[in-house]
């Protein structure tokens, strides 16, 4: 440790593991951090370069068998990082394509809900318009609707005589 | 695995040629072995270890013993340890690949686990230790499945990496430790020549070699059998990379996804990549609510018109944005009401004024 302050790291981690050498079955697991200062190496709880970091969650991290409560922790660290140097996650290529990727099958899901929506809204104001009453039952029918043709369902819509007879036109389509 | 790297050690047992020179004992690929002029200096050759120098570790110290060496042998109580120090460029490799395999795992949606440099131990009939040897990085591909490790991985005992890694800067696993691990029944060995080569090799070949044991031993092939499709060139080249490029990153998904096909996962099931592609999926989905709106209300739109026989020009379709923000109550009750295409527009603008 001398060496390493003596030499100018600016960082030192010591971690003993979880996993004790049987020669050293006493030795008590933990991170210990140390950064160098004006007087040498001072302890502190957090790492100075992955800032954030504290001791404690780098030693859990480090004897995690699966990753799970650190992966708030590295993306927390990993944002903080970014930040700092006017980056984020999207700038690394792996992550970019995963995220893309993520981003994409997000969009064909959302413009599915979006045209249900669409179609739902503007559908009972056409019959709004038109003075026809209509009830939650429309709503439950969103899959049908959803699967008509828009020719199909405008021109069910405009020439239905109520709800009941809108429905049994699209069905007749959709089935 | 374990059962039959048991037998093959007791069969292997007694030989007693781990102190003893040797000349050049593997024989099984005569044609890639490029042999090259041993150095007059270089002790290590005549007992296997090329470019490794002995230093004695006795029985009581390899316990404590935190150093690297290549191997050491309980007889002789002699360690061979890489003579030039411990470069960058011999630790690169191993480390590189097990933040590739980190990727690939996520895209797998399953752990990799790589212990690193993590000591190799055959005991013998007393349970004493008797040779240990450390590779570069081994990797395994199914650590849940696997039987918790103790200190070291205990051949014969444990369960076995599912690959193994060399890497032959300055040394040649060639010689002895590529038999050893055939020996001891290592399914997938690759071996890797860096691109930097060290000052003392200028002409060495940089690649990569993966060898599988067959029913004859360790067979050479262009493609990992652990992880399907990658190729000895693929990770030769990741493996060299300063900066992750595109082709290895499409050649990490690829590699990731086939090996999470095999097991019925992808990369939800990783907790990190999970919340990542989680995030950006709310954002694709936002995206395209607004996009299946303002496409679904259009059409309807013009649909609506078309139904009232009113025709329709481009002029509907150039006011597109404008018709996006009118409320759905204004838009429908124009288009039922309106007179023509023009009107239906004034209608339009008039409420968004």
């Amino acid at each position: 440790m001398g060496l390493y302050e003596e030499w100018g790291f600016r960082e030192l981690w010591v971690e003993i593991p979880e996993n004790r050498a049987p020669s050293r079955p006493n030795r008590k697991p933990g991170v210990t951090i140390r950064v160098l200062g004006a007087h040498g190496y001072e302890e502190t709880l957090e790492s100075r370069a992955f800032p954030t970091w504290t001791a404690e969650e780098i030693h859990a991290a480090l004897n995690e068998d699966a990753l799970s409560a650190s992966v708030a922790v590295l993306r927390r660290v990993g944002r903080a990082l970014g930040e700092q140097g006017g980056t984020a996650t999207d700038d690394d290529p792996f992550m970019r394509v995963e995220r893309e990727q993520s981003r994409r099958e997000g969009v064909v899901e959302g413009a599915q809900r979006g045209v249900e929506k669409a179609r739902l809204e503007m559908l009972a104001e056409a019959f709004a318009t038109r003075d026809i009453p209509t009830s939650k039952g429309l709503e439950a029918h969103a899959g049908a609707i959803v699967a008509v043709p828009v020719r199909t369902l405008m021109r069910a819509a405009l020439g239905c005589r109520d709800e009941a007879d809108f429905l049994r036109r699209i069905e007749a389509v959709a089935s | 695995m374990a059962e039959a790297a048991r037998s093959r050690i007791a069969a292997h047992r007694g030989s007693g040629d781990s102190g003893k020179p040797l000349t050049k004992r593997w024989s099984n690929h005569a044609d890639d072995w490029v042999e090259e002029a041993p150095s007059g200096e270089d002790v290590g050759v005549a007992y296997g270890f090329p470019g490794c120098r002995p230093i004695r570790i006795t029985r009581d110290e390899i316990t404590d013993f935190e150093g690297r060496f290549e191997y050491w042998d309980a007889d002789t109580e002699i360690a061979w340890q890489v003579c030039e120090p411990t470069s960058v460029y011999h630790e690169l490799p191993g480390q590189e690949l097990a933040r590739l395999t980190e990727r690939i795992a996520a895209v797998r949606g399953e752990p990799i686990k790589s212990y690193g440099t993590g000591d190799l131990l055959v005991r013998d009939e007393k349970g004493e230790k008797r040779v240990i040897m450390q590779p570069d990085q081994i990797l395994y591909l199914h650590p849940h499945k696997v039987r918790r490790l103790g200190h070291a991985i205990e051949v014969g005992h444990d369960d076995l990496p599912d690959v193994v890694l060399e890497v032959d800067l300055t040394t040649d696993v060639r010689y002895r430790k590529m038999g050893l691990y055939e020996e001891w029944g290592f399914r997938e060995l690759w071996v890797e020549t860096p691109e930097n080569r060290a000052p003392s090799r200028p002409n060495r070949k940089p690649g990569m070699t993966i060898r599988v044991l067959g029913a004859h031993g360790y067979e050479e092939t262009p493609e990992s059998r652990a992880f399907p499709t990658w190729t000895a060139d693929e990770i030769h080249a990741a493996l060299n990379e300063d900066v992750l490029s595109a082709s290895t990153v499409a050649v990490l998904r690829r590699v990731g996804r086939a090996l999470g096909e095999q097991g019925g996962t992808g990369p939800d099931d990783d907790p990190f990549m999970r919340v990542e592609r989680e995030q950006s999926r709310r954002k694709g989905v936002q995206e395209g609510v607004e996009r299946g709106v303002e496409s679904a209300r259009f059409e309807m739109l013009a649909e609506a018109l078309a139904a009232r026989g009113i025709a329709t020009s481009k002029r509907l379709e150039a006011h597109a944005g404008v018709i996006a923000t009118v409320p759905v109550g204004t838009l429908m009750r124009a288009a039922l009401a309106c007179r023509d295409e023009a009107d239906f527009l004034r209608q339009v603008e008039a409420a968004t004024a």
